[in-house]
């Protein structure tokens, strides 16, 4: 699946990065073909390590991918970019 | 027959105005309730109010998901409530309440700890607190199966 701009929503510390309806909106400068979440991930690191996020990138790695059925596994093949959000490491009770 | 409520709202819980006696059922003999409340000390450091963010529909199909575990893992059937609150939130007011209604105790409070240990780990809700000195932070959890 080719990417370039890409549109995430976004929930708990990275809101403070998010537009006020909580969307995370980025553009790579290239377009990339990625398969799995795993790969999807991969550049989203690379092009906040490349442009500045005004967060660690590194906080990436503990996200999961998800959209409104499930959390999506790293292996898991992308049917759509579109409603996938991003979830940080998860702190509700 | 099992019977399962979730909700994930900014709607207040209320422990002294519950609707207890809708969740008893006559083939069950034992209620056990969770109640979560915002505690005014973490780590050391003063919270004057807690801020809970949600991915909603995911949060609720999570909490269908592991209420429905739960009763299966301690082989028993029964109703199961989950309510857990978004928005902001001051000290002592609820947080998150559960409920679980089975026909024996062992089986509740088993099928209830299990509903929070998990809802912990897993249901997709972020808590943001906000101290006395006027700072406040995103707290540190549990990353998703997703997360490498």
């Amino acid at each position: 699946m080719r990417v370039q701009k890409l549109k995430l929503r976004v929930f708990g510390v990275l809101r403070n990065h998010s537009d006020a309806n909580g969307m995370l909106e980025l553009e790579l400068e290239s377009p990339v073909d990625v398969e799995t979440c795993a790969e999807l991930k991969d550049e989203l690191i690379r092009h906040f390590e490349r442009n500045g996020a005004g967060f660690d990138p590194g906080i990436l790695r503990e996200c999961a991918l998800a959209d409104e059925e499930s959390v999506l596994s790293p292996g898991e093949r992308l049917r759509t970019l579109q409603n996938l959000a991003l979830l940080p490491p998860v702190c509700g009770g | 027959m099992n019977r399962i409520e979730i909700e994930v709202s900014e709607a207040p819980l209320d422990a002294g105005n519950l609707d207890v006696s809708s969740w008893i059922r006559p083939d069950c003999g034992a209620c056990d309730l969770f109640f979560g409340t915002v505690r005014a000390r973490n780590h050391g450091r003063e919270v004057i109010a807690v801020s809970y963010d949600a991915y909603v529909p995911l949060a609720r199909r999570e909490l269908q998901r592991i209420a429905e575990e739960a009763l299966t893992q301690a082989g028993t059937h029964g109703t199961v409530v989950i309510r857990h609150r978004t928005g902001k939130l001051g000290v002592g007011e609820l947080s998150v309440l559960i409920a679980v209604v089975t026909p024996h105790r062992a089986e509740a409070f088993q099928a209830c700890r299990y509903v929070i240990e998990e809802l912990k780990k897993r249901a997709p809700i972020w808590k943001k607190e906000f101290y006395r000195d006027g700072e406040t932070e995103w707290l540190k959890g549990h990353a998703l199966c997703g997360g490498i």
